[in-house]
């Protein structure tokens, strides 16, 4: 019963301090920068201007819609999926499973947000995504279960163990990279590349339709956020009481979200074909070490 | 002559005049033309129609000298003629070759020279617009002019009034390029534009295979307006709003143009504040720059940083002339404003502080591996397009060509300094970005050169006379690439007076530098030119829609800043006020 109503907090408390979240990644930005930049209320404020403004349904306007309330369900329901710091067995064996089709449709929709509008700038957008998508989520999938080989094979919190590994501290960095790509900030942020595409997949939103849109986007970092945090976490779960665990994974949670913050500000942005050079590279280095160490029991 | 000669030569000259006019009468002697000498560092080639092209050949192509600008003069009140003056310069000699072709009012054509010389592509065409003189052998097609504009109507004529506004002709717009790849419509509104202008990028995925461009939307006609309403006085503070980044260049650059042409001994202290000024404004210009690539390349700590740099800079300007921009200090003789030792004082501390800054931004900036990558090997010029095209400024620089017109064609105090032209080969777009960071350096070091060595005495002539029928030109290094403005003097006010601003004269270089580069790498290309649209464009006047320029004091722009208004309300009271 307790980690249900954990797990029923979490989501709740997710909903709400996202836009906070995004507005604490603002200041931080602008701090970096050297100026004062919005309040950190002003994500909730554009969201609530965005929800009051008319909704126009144009001919492709009115799929997007659909699409992105479908996505903001399948972002929460990829937070029911994600343990909130206490047990990984909360939906059974099938959550790695679940939580991969999960991330893997989110993305999916995100593109086909791109795809049914008639603007340039917006498939350009998303054949971007597509094609940055499908390199990293390939990626994503072999860290996630790189990361459960390390800290146990099996998916119950009986198998999981609290050693760490150098296998484990390798898959971790695949997955906190990977993670933080399929976040789509800097250097990955192509499908929206502003100076290029004028806001790309988003250039034919307004109003509600992109308030319901940049919500679910926030609400997908945040998920990626969460990944990394339970990768982190993980070995160390068991070894905590469940409220404790969940006030600690919420807290790692912002800490992770804050340092992709920072990354965020400290890069410029990639073009696809230099990142996707680039993140087939890592990629293929960090899987090869992490079956390696595997491999010969590091 | 040999090379070493022209090397020790001191450019613009008495001497290199001489030298320019005898190598000029040896090449075209077999032509029938009348070579003389104009005010200051100017030759005066008279060619007839037959032999234009051919004179055009032998300056461009065998004595080396590159388009800098052309122009078209109504002069039949004069000699019943059109005439069109083609302007050459050569870079060793610092000496402009004016070529000048008459076509009489009843046949007014004139044949082209753009195939021999791509600098004088546009510069044909907008004199065709304008003033209505017919370029032959070359397709043809409007290029300053909107679409809507009449045909037979040329506003530069001296028969046409000023302010006059014909109804709108129907017409379809005529595409340039057709090709079956989507275009990618970049502008006239986007958001790596900060100006209205229109390329049209046509893609093979996202590939660049072709580029299209339409600008001028926002020609007002300001040389119009200097030709028919403003005073010889009355133009610099209106030259100086031809540009937000580099006013103080077109105005220094006019100025020089009337002295020039009316033999006016400027002091020596207004040549060194002046010359302080237009480095004070390149600085901007390029930390603007740098600023603007940042954020282009999607690093916008470089972005806020730069221009969090910049805005000492600004106070500085503010400190010297009493403004941030527009400076409103240059008139016909000299300066309105000095500069005492206090100030000098002060002014150094700033740049050392500047300078320390920038460096340490700089360093930092470029060891950001995306910044580095993505302007490595992109929108590359090579230096054949770039002589090929007369390129300039920045652009010129980072494809190889050595030229500055201030080592070129000396003015101002820049003779009493030394520094360095920053040059490099590879024409990429980190090439451009290196010489735009070099000379924020050297431009720091000029002014500390010019103030230790400022001069004591006036900083203006309060007394002089202009003499009409006078040809002169001018050019100033404006941050962009050399500003040039050629002047034909009248009485109490130019009788021609043609502005040609940097950007005019690198855009055309986009194409080569657009294709087969990827379509994420176009808002940096594009912005590597560092365009200036007003400048290019020369608008200048609010008009009011009854055709009235409107005089808005600031006092009221205060008041109605602070107001709460409804929608469209405030242009309505800024015309009522």
């Amino acid at each position: 019963m307790l980690y249900v109503s954990l797990q029923i907090a979490f989501i709740i408390l997710t909903t709400l301090i996202v836009p906070i979240l995004d507005g604490i990644e603002r200041k931080i930005k602008a701090k970096l920068h050297s100026r004062i930049g919005p309040p950190i209320l002003q994500t909730w404020y554009d969201i609530r201007k965005l929800f009051a403004k008319e909704l126009v349904l144009t001919r492709t306007a009115f799929p997007i819609l659909l699409v992105s309330l479908v996505m903001v369900g399948l972002c929460i329901l990829t937070l029911l999926v994600i343990p909130a710091g206490s047990s990984w067995t909360f939906f059974s064996s099938m959550s790695l499973p679940l939580l991969i089709v999960l991330i893997a449709s989110i993305h999916s929709l995100i593109i086909i947000t791109s795809i049914v509008s008639d603007n340039l700038y917006a498939i350009i957008g998303g054949f971007r995504e597509l094609t940055i998508g499908i390199i990293n989520e390939i990626a994503l999938i072999i860290a996630l279960v790189l990361t459960l080989i390390n800290v146990g094979l099996g998916y119950s919190d009986s198998q999981i163990t609290t050693g760490i590994k150098v296998s484990y501290i390798s898959a971790v960095i695949l997955l906190a990279i990977s993670s933080y790509v399929a976040s789509g900030r800097i250097p990955f942020d192509l499908g929206e590349a502003e100076p290029e595409l004028a806001s790309g997949v988003l250039i034919e939103l307004s109003g509600p339709v992109l308030g319901t849109v940049l919500y679910s986007i926030i609400l997908k970092r945040f998920i990626f956020a969460s990944i990394t945090a339970l990768a982190l976490f993980l070995p160390f779960m068991r070894l905590l009481n469940p409220l404790l665990a969940f006030i600690l994974f919420i807290l790692l949670i912002i800490a992770v979200w804050i340092v992709h913050a920072v990354t965020a500000v400290l890069l410029g942005r990639s073009r696809v074909d230099i990142a996707t050079r680039t993140l087939i590279c890592v990629y293929i280095a960090l899987i090869s070490l992490s079956t390696i160490f595997i491999g010969v029991g590091l | 002559m040999k090379n070493n000669d022209v090397k020790t030569l001191a450019k613009g000259s008495d001497k290199a005049v001489d030298m320019v006019l005898k190598l000029l009468k040896e090449k075209l002697s077999k032509y029938n033309v009348r070579i003389s000498r104009a005010v200051a560092n100017n030759l005066i080639v008279d060619v007839s129609r037959r032999h234009l092209r051919d004179v055009a050949k032998i300056v461009h192509n065998e004595l080396g000298a590159y388009v800098r600008t052309c122009v078209g003069c109504d002069e039949r009140n004069k000699n019943g003629c059109f005439a069109v003056y083609h302007i050459f310069g050569l870079d060793d000699y610092g000496v402009n070759v004016i070529v000048r072709t008459l076509a009489p009012a009843n046949d007014v054509k004139v044949p082209s020279i753009a195939d021999i010389a791509p600098g004088a592509d546009w510069c044909e065409l907008e004199f065709r617009d304008l003033l209505g003189i017919n370029v032959t052998g070359r397709p043809v097609y409007r290029l300053i002019l909107p679409e809507d504009w009449p045909d037979d109507l040329h506003p530069l004529r001296k028969d046409v009034p000023y302010g006059v506004r014909p109804p709108p002709v129907k017409r379809e717009e005529v595409t340039l390029t057709e090709l079956e790849s989507p275009g990618i419509p970049v502008g006239p509104y986007h958001p790596a534009l900060h100006e209205p202008e229109y390329f049209e990028l046509y893609v093979e995925g996202e590939t660049i295979i072709d580029v299209r461009y339409r600008g001028f939307h926002i020609h007002r006609g300001i040389e119009k307006l200097g030709e028919s309403k403003l005073t010889y006085k009355q133009i610099p503070f209106i030259a100086e709003r031809i540009c937000g980044i580099c006013g103080f260049c077109h105005s220094t650059c006019y100025v020089m143009a009337v002295e020039k042409a009316a033999k006016i001994e400027v002091p020596e202290r207004a040549e060194f504040i002046r010359a302080i000024v237009l480095e004070i404004e390149r600085i901007h210009s390029h930390l603007l720059w740098l600023g603007v690539a940042c954020h282009l390349l999607g690093y916008d700590a470089g972005f806020m940083h730069t221009w969090r740099i910049r805005e000492a800079i600004m106070k500085l300007a503010e400190y010297l002339t009493g403004s941030r921009k527009t400076y409103g200090i240059n008139i016909i003789g000299g300066v309105r404003k000095d500069i005492n030792k206090e100030k000098i004082q002060n002014v150094l501390k700033t740049l050392d502080h500047i300078e320390r800054e920038v460096k340490e931004l700089l360093d930092m900036m470029l060891s950001v591996p995306e910044v580095k990558r993505r302007l490595t090997g992109t929108g590359i010029l090579t230096r054949g397009e770039a002589r090929k095209l007369s390129v300039v400024g920045p652009v010129a620089r980072a494809s190889g060509l050595n030229r500055d017109v201030r080592k070129d064609y000396p003015y101002l105090a820049y003779k009493y300094v030394s520094f360095k032209v920053p040059v490099y080969t590879e024409g990429d777009n980190l090439s451009r970005t290196l010489v735009r960071v070099e000379e924020i350096f050297e431009s720091i070091s000029i002014i500390r050169q010019l103030l230790d060595r400022l001069p004591s005495g006036d900083i203006k002539v309060e007394k002089y006379e202009i003499e009409p029928d006078k040809v002169s030109t001018a050019s100033v290094e404006a941050p962009r690439g050399e500003d040039i403005h050629f002047l034909i003097t009248g009485k109490g006010r130019p009788y021609r007076w043609k502005v040609r601003a940097p950007t005019y004269q690198n855009i055309p270089a986009l194409r080569p530098m657009l294709r087969e580069q990827m379509l994420a790498d176009a808002p940096i290309t594009i912005a590597s030119i560092d365009p200036c649209f007003s400048c290019t464009d020369r608008v200048i006047v609010i008009e009011t829609r009854n055709g009235k320029v409107v005089s808005v004091k600031r006092i009221n722009i205060v008041k109605l800043s602070r107001r709460r208004w409804p929608q469209n309300e405030v242009s309505k009271a800024l015309r009522s006020s």
